[in-house]
């Protein structure tokens, strides 16, 4: 607006008195002002920042409780996972068992079959002690190419057939220095001596025992 | 206090301090109230308009990323509110101005100057409503051509235009205002 005479348009537009809103308005609005803030506080920087830590420390206590989720179950899920990695695997390797000389030699191999693809796996079949009678061993079923989870299920059902076997009368009932013995008093002593320490599956094997009198 | 910017005001303002909206409503109502009452020229229907324009800028000051171009921003929605009520309602005729009250007792040359204020006013009431629009917030506003082109929505040099055959109106309406 260089031009003198717009200058003086403007200057006169200037003098000309300003229209005012009412005083009820402009109460109005500043009302409204006042209650505003309370209201709808903006989420400032700051704000925004507590709220973000605050997800971000609620996504890593979830997290960290799902971490925590009973390790048996973890076991398991591992397992069942394993079991279709490892499965081709272990049946590659059984089959060469097959070819080879015994059941036990075919039990190692298992366990190195599982080692690379299933170390958790492997573990657990560390944990279970490998087989000692040839008896027990035998009478072990053939590994036909199983999954894992099926051969550590085989090895604990193993172990436990050894322990039950370790109180057949004809075993002693897993006490060895019976072997021999025909005082039915001292068997009674010793039978007596087991159900007061609450034996009783060692008691009764003793007592069957006594009853076949195999006490030789 | 009046010195305060608008920028430090908004943020006290957003920080829960509403004597701060005070000085900012304080600094800026008059020039968005008459901008308004150019337009419509009614008084109730101004009041409406301007009373939706402070509500909105209550409603939406937190969400304003650049508070240092608060009068932009203000004009800007004063200007849709306006746009807005012209949809609803088509421009009815003009109220007599009765803003400027008789006097008897003034002078000749106040009488004089007050002539050519109404005229002035009635001379704005004969422009096109975008050019009148363009000349009022250039008044009323302080703002520059490039502010009130981003305002209107169109280019600088279309806002300039408007406003040279604005002038060219007014200077002839006003043949002799000018000694």
């Amino acid at each position: 607006m260089n031009n003198p005479q717009d200058d003086k348009i403007a200057e006169l537009y200037q003098k000309i008195p300003k229209a005012r809103p009412s005083e009820i308005l402009d109460a109005r609005i500043r009302q409204e002002a006042r209650r505003q803030p309370r209201q709808g506080r903006s989420l400032t920087p700051y704000r925004w920042f507590s709220v973000a830590a605050l997800i971000v420390l609620s996504v890593g206590v979830v997290l960290r409780i799902i971490d925590e989720v009973p390790v048996e179950q973890s076991l398991q899920e591992n397992l069942e996972l394993m079991e279709m990695d490892a499965a081709p695997v272990i049946k590659e390797e059984s089959k060469a068992v097959m070819r080879a000389d015994g059941v036990t030699v075919q039990a190692e191999k298992m366990k190195k079959a599982a080692q690379p693809a299933a170390p958790l796996a492997r573990m657990k079949v560390q944990q279970v002690p490998a087989p000692v009678e040839s008896s027990t061993v035998a009478s072990k079923p053939e590994f036909t190419g199983t999954s894992q989870a099926e051969y550590d299920m085989e090895s604990l059902s193993d172990t436990l057939a050894r322990k039950e076997a370790q109180f057949l009368p004809e075993n002693y009932c897993g006490m060895e220095q019976l072997r021999g013995v025909t005082d039915k008093q001292l068997l009674q002593e010793v039978l007596d001596q087991l159900l007061s320490e609450k034996q009783l599956q060692q008691a009764e094997c003793l007592k069957k025992l006594m009853n076949r009198g195999l006490s030789e | 206090m009046n010195d305060i910017a608008d920028e430090t005001l908004i943020r006290q303002y957003r920080g829960g301090n509403a004597a701060a909206f005070d000085q900012l409503y304080e600094r800026h109502r008059l020039p968005v109230y008459n901008y308004i009452f150019r337009q419509v020229k009614m008084t109730a229907q101004a009041e409406d308009i301007f009373q939706d324009v402070w509500f909105k800028v209550i409603q939406s000051l937190h969400q304003l990323d650049t508070p240092s171009q608060f009068p932009a921003w203000l004009f800007t929605i004063a200007r849709n509110k306006i746009t807005d009520h012209w949809r609803k309602k088509k421009p009815e005729p003009l109220e007599n101005e009765d803003e400027l009250e008789s006097h008897s007792a003034v002078s000749e040359q106040i009488a004089f100057i007050r002539s050519c204020m109404e005229r002035l006013l009635a001379l704005l009431q004969t422009l096109k409503p975008e050019q009148r629009d363009a000349f009022v917030l250039q008044q009323e506003s302080g703002l520059t051509l490039e502010e009130i082109a981003s305002i209107a929505e169109c280019g600088r040099e279309t806002i300039k235009s408007r406003l040279r055959y604005a002038m060219q109106k007014l200077r002839k309406g006003l043949e002799g205002c000018d000694e």
